[in-house]
């Protein structure tokens, strides 16, 4: 059983959302003598979180000895491991690589029958096939712009003209239909004013 | 006790009480439905309609939104993968994969029955408990708190098996985020990089929004652009709610424990329905006949999370009511709103006359919550058309949603920023195999764990964590979840060496 149930490269199963050890680029436990692809966006991710952990604790050297004491118990051992998960990914390898283990072939095994890991693969295969890739890269691309021109236009204008224009705006350029996606936005928009303005008397 | 209950039921349904609760019910269903409000932040929004209430009306319309919003929490959960209320995110975790399965009427059907049962059985441990509350609540002091917080951090780093390292490490990192803040010892502010923004620590609702609802709503966009959620075959069978009222009475074991275990939660000030969800869902799936079906749609675990969230408010009204301590967020609006109308809270209120109001609270705890029962089963099914709905559509429809919902909490736009960033981190958690849910309940319980470390050291020294004896067997539960399984494992792989055969 697992809560999250998301394993990601390298961690022994197959499940929705993580990327699959069966699939190409995964950076999982490879055979003995091969070599182990990179994948860069968890590389990304380890960094990102190394970041944080290593800027907590650093500042809590800095502050007060009482004070520090819980952040430092826990930032350090969890600094430790970000950083010896970002070797693994990365590629480095302190032992020698165990062959693939009986357990994780039962669970490939075992995703054959599963409805979700079989979606999921489902999920995984278009990106890779380039065209597919691009896509999804695109589709990033676009969600990213996308919300820090929200978070824009909410600085620059107000958080009521620029939440409309910007649900109108993705879905206009995700659907090309222009009635639909104004329709949608209109009924969206009065749907909150209703709650929340006129129901809940929340002063947005 | 009976009479007490009966003449507080009279007093409730006196006109108007019913209409009262009934525009209660359907307010706090409606902003359950709503990702990022949650039944607290509507009770404390709606807390100034009831000023031209009598007192018993205005409790049973404040029980309404609040106890109803879980309700409503769980039909997003279960069908959108978005919680609601954030006692609810612990349903997600099945309700949408079963959603995914195309049995989401069952799943609503089998939260809204849990839902229901909890309610009843932490009302009956409530009313069974009431006369010995005091002694109850004082055997827990600082250490229990700390072991209680702690055991809950482990249960969850148990829980992610096969990816106990990573859950270990997504624990670690949303203790981190929930030092931000103001240190418990001086008060100053810690890792806030002269932001004042960071002087509360990163708020639970956008973090759990953009956690669940936005990388969801990422990864649906992104991959199902325009397709359904529901990815079955057209002619598959259809789930039914009853199929889910039937799973509830099958799992009566589930039913019972997960009772329990939210009634023992909630009385426990401080915690919540959040940490009672997921323990008994960690508990549902440890003692399950098929552990290996849990986060991929199995119905006893949306039995388990909701059965639990619904028993707490029985337990969170216990301190509530007999020591001001309130037992939950949603207890302390509620308080709040006691002490507006002029009932006092705390022990004058287990004595004489103000016992009805205690009455009342009981009967306004059960009767607002079967009502949206029936209004959930009768047209929540129908709320399953949400997932017909393209994700090109669905997607940007309900980040808005979520965005205003976090937003009017405290019409902050840093606050949705961060449930921006969450969104993303969430996102990326999901690809690359961490777990969100340890990160979340760090951040649930990461005050509660340098609090009372803190107290502790401070009352009783380090031999605080290991004299008294709940401590001590919260920490062998504790290295018993950490070590049982290895060491068990060790005991048969010796043993299967002494007798020469070959370890399992």
């Amino acid at each position: 059983m697992s809560v999250e149930a998301r394993p990601g490269p390298g961690d022994g199963a197959v499940g929705s959302g993580g990327k699959s050890e069966v699939g190409p680029g995964a950076a999982g436990p490879d055979p003995v003598g091969s070599r182990p692809s990179i994948d860069r966006e968890a590389v990304v991710f380890d960094l990102i979180m190394v970041a944080f952990a290593a800027l907590i604790v650093v500042t809590a050297l800095g502050i007060g000895p009482r004070a520090r004491v819980v952040p430092l118990v826990v930032g350090v051992p969890t600094l430790l491991g970000l950083l010896f998960l970002l070797g693994r990914d990365l590629g480095i390898r302190v032992l020698q690589p165990r062959p693939p283990s009986t357990e994780t072939v039962h669970s490939m095994a075992e995703a054959t029958d599963d409805l979700e890991a079989a979606m999921a693969a489902a999920l995984e295969v278009p990106e890779d096939t380039p065209e597919a890739a691009q896509a999804a890269r695109r589709s990033k691309i676009l969600l990213a712009g996308w919300a820090i021109a929200y978070v824009a236009g909410v600085f620059l204008t107000d958080f009521l003209v620029a939440t409309p224009i910007a649900l109108f705006a993705i879905l206009a350029v995700t659907t090309r239909r222009w009635l639909l996606s104004a329709i949608v936005t209109a009924g969206t928009c009065l749907f909150l004013y209703a709650v929340f303005i006129m129901l809940l008397k929340v002063p947005v | 006790m009976i009479d007490g209950l009966i003449a507080a039921t009279i007093e409730l349904m006196a006109w108007p009480g019913p209409a009262i609760m009934l525009v209660g019910v359907l307010a706090g269903l409606l902003v359950g439905v709503l990702p990022g409000v949650g039944g607290a932040g509507a009770t404390a929004l709606l807390l100034p309609v009831t000023y031209a209430m009598e007192p018993v009306h205005a409790i049973g319309f404040l029980m309404a939104v609040g106890t109803s919003s879980g309700l409503g929490g769980q039909i997003t959960s279960i069908l959108v993968n978005i919680p609601g209320d954030p006692p609810n995110a612990a349903t997600t975790l099945d309700g949408y994969p079963m959603t995914r399965q195309g049995r989401a009427a069952e799943a609503l059907g089998a939260a809204t029955a849990g839902s229901v049962v909890g309610a009843v059985l932490g009302v009956v441990l409530l009313l069974a408990v009431l006369p010995i509350t005091r002694e109850i609540v004082l055997a827990f002091s600082y250490p229990e708190f700390f072991m209680i917080a702690l055991s809950g951090l482990v249960m969850i780093a148990a829980l992610t098996r096969g990816n106990t390292f990573k859950g270990l490490l997504s624990a670690g990192v949303g203790l981190l985020i929930a030092f931000i803040g103001l240190d418990p010892i001086n008060g100053a502010p810690r890792f806030t990089f002269g932001q004042l923004y960071l002087w509360d620590g990163i708020d639970l609702t956008p973090a759990l929004v953009g956690l669940f609802a936005g990388a969801e709503m990422l990864a649906l966009y992104q991959f199902r652009g325009d397709a359904s959620i529901v990815q079955v075959e057209d002619g598959a069978r259809r789930s039914r709610q009853l199929d889910g009222v039937v799973a509830t009475v099958r799992a009566w074991r589930t039913v019972v424990m997960s009772s329990l275990i939210g009634f023992v939660v909630g009385v426990i000030p401080g915690i919540g329905g959040t940490v009672a969800s997921f323990l008994s869902y960690g508990r549902a799936a440890r003692m399950s006949d098929h552990p290996e079906r849990f986060g991929k749609g199995a119905v006893e675990g949306v039995i388990a999370s909701e059965t639990a969230n619904d028993a707490d408010k029985g337990g969170a009204l216990l301190p509530t009511i007999a020591f001001g301590i309130p037992g939950g967020t949603m207890m302390a609006v509620l308080m709040v709103g006691l002490i507006l109308h002029g009932v006092p809270v705390g022990p004058s209120l287990m004595r004489g006359d103000n016992l009805t109001i205690v009455y009342a609270l009981v009967v306004a705890l059960l009767l607002p919550r079967m009502v949206a029962a029936l209004i959930v089963l009768a047209v929540g099914g129908r709320a399953v058309a949400l997932t017909r709905i393209p994700g090109s559509i669905l997607a940007p429809i309900i980040s808005v949603v979520a965005i205003v919902g976090v937003y009017a909490v405290r019409n902050s736009m840093l606050d949705v920023v961060v449930a921006l960033v969450f969104s993303y981190v969430g996102y990326a958690m999901q690809r690359h195999g961490f777990s969100r849910v340890a990160l979340i309940i760090a951040l649930v319980l990461g005050a509660l764990v340098e609090r009372s470390y803190h107290q502790t050291m401070a009352t009783f020294g380090p031999a605080g964590f290991i004299s008294r004896p709940i401590a001590v067997a919260l920490l062998v539960l504790i290295l018993l979840t950490l070590f049982g399984g290895p060491l068990l494992r060790l005991v048969r792989r010796i043993k299967a060496r002494d007798y020469g055969g070959t370890p399992a």
